[in-house]
């Protein structure tokens, strides 16, 4: 794992973040019917039943050359197939240039011939601004970097001297690739939309399908209501933001949606349209944001202009969701300007709107009911009530979203951290990570209203859970 | 003109409650009358200093926005009010009723006990929300988070939790 942590140093992903586990984040994901559920433990993928037993495992390997690390699942309405996004850790060019499309590979190897005279020129130019590798990266392909990323890399391999003589003076840059090429830790990251079947019986992962192949991040993938399409989020180097694109099941075939939006998006029921926040300023992590709605590609002739249904501030990590009954869910700070900094004097609140537009009804919870971080909640199936955790506790809610009642699920313990996010078997059961009371160990619960939690992970490597949740050691005196 | 009008025309020229036209010619007024600059500038003293305690402790303050906080179905995700930063700050019968008080001798921070006691319902209401809220939030499962000016969200240390 020490590998792939310093080849984040060069890949500089946006999927980075997600990666080093800094906020809950899927880890499972249940079928329709709820009998199978996707596990992910580390970065590998397990199918197990409703009863917690693992029944296979997605392949780590397959006959390309690298190792695979799974970012993103998804399953289909049908519930025989998923889609994965993940990660292809490729040692060297050679290895990697057959793999990727001829457009990206083509740029890349030009952009190395030419990139010690780039950097110098880079650098003669904008060198003040250029702070860690990220920074050169953004100016050498501003808005994207992930072509400019792998050209440096080749160029590392082929000609180190010339870049480090490039990058006299930049000595933080320097820094960064003199330890990988130390570590021997020089990589191409190639990212990869799949689709697996499942056998006949659902016990095991079968048939494998690569949708697309790219330097360039997929996050997030997402199966259309009918399973026709996934929409998905294309990663920017160095932002934040993403472009969303939407991809056909069945030819592979992209086709882009909207540029520059937050990682919040959902489809509306009918599958006709995609809710999605983006931020009215993009820049440094702009907290005010639009909650637009645009047509689904295929749904609607010709370009639309996106239908505006809120603007909300959002101190948080952004989340929407559409429920079934069409409602739009989305959190946001309530806030009077001018302010100085302060705990605010009411705290977010969840609001939904509907899918067409109109008034916003603000759930009606109670003080204190809510996390101030109310960036990671899971709707149930009928969209009736949430689970709600943050990042800087373990504990776990489950808020009515009609009555705005609110159930303590799992109660926090000191220095403990949810990193996973909860996810509904069915209306009534929910799955969520939390301390086993008797072992103190990290388990996945099993829980439903009037009854006790249970495990669902007895007999699973400790390992397997390890990062479920995060304990902050205490300062030592 | 009387000091009691004179006060009055210059908290409303303040508040943005004066029409255009009356506040120009209280200008104009001003302008042929200097001799009542000292009286104006004790006046406007004392506007701004009860902006700076309302904007230091909004909760002492009833505003237009947080009235319309109970009204939950018109209750925007998020208010932003115009230029007139007064209206954001003030009630203006409450501003007003600081100001009165601050120009009778009594400077310095007012913990919401304002004399006019018709106006001390909509303060203590307000301070009695936050106060339930920050109760609320000691017996809270989450954890506490400032806003900070830039937008955002620091870990207040310290939360109710199991040992």
């Amino acid at each position: 794992m020490r590998r792939i942590r310093q080849l984040f140093l060069l890949c500089l992903s946006a999927l980075g973040c997600i990666l080093c586990g800094c906020e809950p984040e899927q880890r499972f994901a249940w079928s329709p019917d709820g009998e199978r559920a996707l596990v992910r433990w580390e970065h590998q993928v397990h199918l197990v039943n409703g009863n917690g037993e693992v029944l296979s495992n997605l392949p780590d390997s397959d006959g390309d050359p690298g190792e695979l690390m799974v970012t993103g699942f998804d399953w289909f309405p049908e519930g025989d197939d998923i889609v994965v996004s993940r990660l292809r850790v490729v040692k060297t060019w050679e290895e990697a240039r057959p793999l990727l499309p001829i457009n990206e590979a083509e740029v890349v190897e030009a952009m190395a011939d030419h990139l010690p005279e780039l950097v110098r020129v880079t650098v003669a130019i904008r060198g003040s601004e250029i702070i860690d590798l990220e920074d050169l990266i953004s100016l050498l392909e501003p808005k994207r970097g992930e072509r400019a990323l792998a050209a440096l890399a080749l160029a590392w391999t082929r000609e180190s001297d010339a870049i480090v003589g490039a990058l006299a003076g930049v000595t933080e840059v320097l820094e960064d690739l003199k330890s990988i090429d130390e570590e021997e830790e020089s990589g191409f990251l190639i990212h990869e939309l799949v689709t697996v079947a499942l056998s006949g019986d659902r016990s095991a992962f079968a048939e494998r399908s690569v949708l697309s192949r790219s330097l360039r991040g997929f996050q997030n993938p997402r199966c259309s209501p009918d399973g026709s399409f996934i929409a998905v989020g294309r990663t920017n180097q160095g932002r934040e933001v993403i472009d969303l694109e939407v991809v056909e099941r069945e030819r592979g075939k992209f086709h882009p949606v909207v540029e520059s939006i937050t990682a919040a998006y959902d489809w509306a029921p009918d599958g006709r349209s995609l809710v999605f926040l983006s931020p009215v300023m993009e820049e440094e992590k702009g907290k005010l944001m639009q909650l637009e709605r645009l047509p689904a590609p295929g749904a609607e002739s010709g370009t639309a202009e996106p239908q505006r249904l809120a603007m909300t501030f959002v101190p948080f990590a952004p989340r929407v969701e559409v429920l079934a009954s069409g409602e739009v869910l989305f959190a946001g700070q309530p806030l009077t300007l001018p302010y100085r900094g302060e705990e605010p004097r009411r705290a977010p609140r969840l609001f939904t709107v509907p899918l067409e537009g109109g008034d916003l009804r603000e759930v009606p919870t109670e003080a204190g009911s809510l996390p101030m971080d109310l960036g990671y909640f899971v709707p149930s199936p009928d969209g009736k009530r949430i689970a709600v955790v943050e990042s800087q506790t373990d504990a776990l809610a489950v808020i009515d979203l009609e009555t705005g009642d609110s159930k303590l699920v799992s109660s926090p313990h000191r220095n403990w951290k949810c990193r996973t996010l909860p996810a509904w078997r069915n209306d009534a059961e929910l799955t969520y990570a939390a301390l086993e009371e008797k072992t103190m160990g990290i388990g996945w619960m099993r829980w439903e209203k009037g009854g006790a939690p249970r495990s669902l992970s007895k007999g699973w490597p400790a390992e397997a859970t390890a990062r479920w949740l995060h304990f902050d050691e205490p300062p030592t005196d | 003109m009387k000091n009691e009008q004179l006060e009055s025309l210059l908290i409303d020229q303040a508040f943005g409650e004066l029409p255009e036209e009356v506040s120009a010619l209280l200008d104009a007024y001003l302008a042929q009358h200097p001799e009542q600059a000292g009286e104006v500038n004790v006046i406007l003293d004392a506007v701004s200093v009860s902006e700076k305690a309302v904007i230091d402790h909004p909760e002492l303050v009833a505003t237009s926005a947080s009235r319309d906080e109970n009204e939950l179905d018109q209750t925007p995700a998020v208010t932003v009010e115009g230029a007139r930063i007064f209206s954001l700050l003030f009630s203006p019968r409450f501003g007003a009723a600081m100001v009165a008080v601050l120009l009778a001798g009594v400077g310095g921070f007012l913990a919401g006990k304002a004399e006019d006691s018709e106006q001390s319902d909509e303060p203590e209401s307000l301070v009695e929300e936050a106060a339930s809220f920050r109760e609320s939030e000691s017996e809270s499962p989450w954890a506490r988070y400032r806003l900070g000016e830039d937008g955002q969200l620091a870990v207040v240390p310290a939360f109710n939790s199991k040992s």
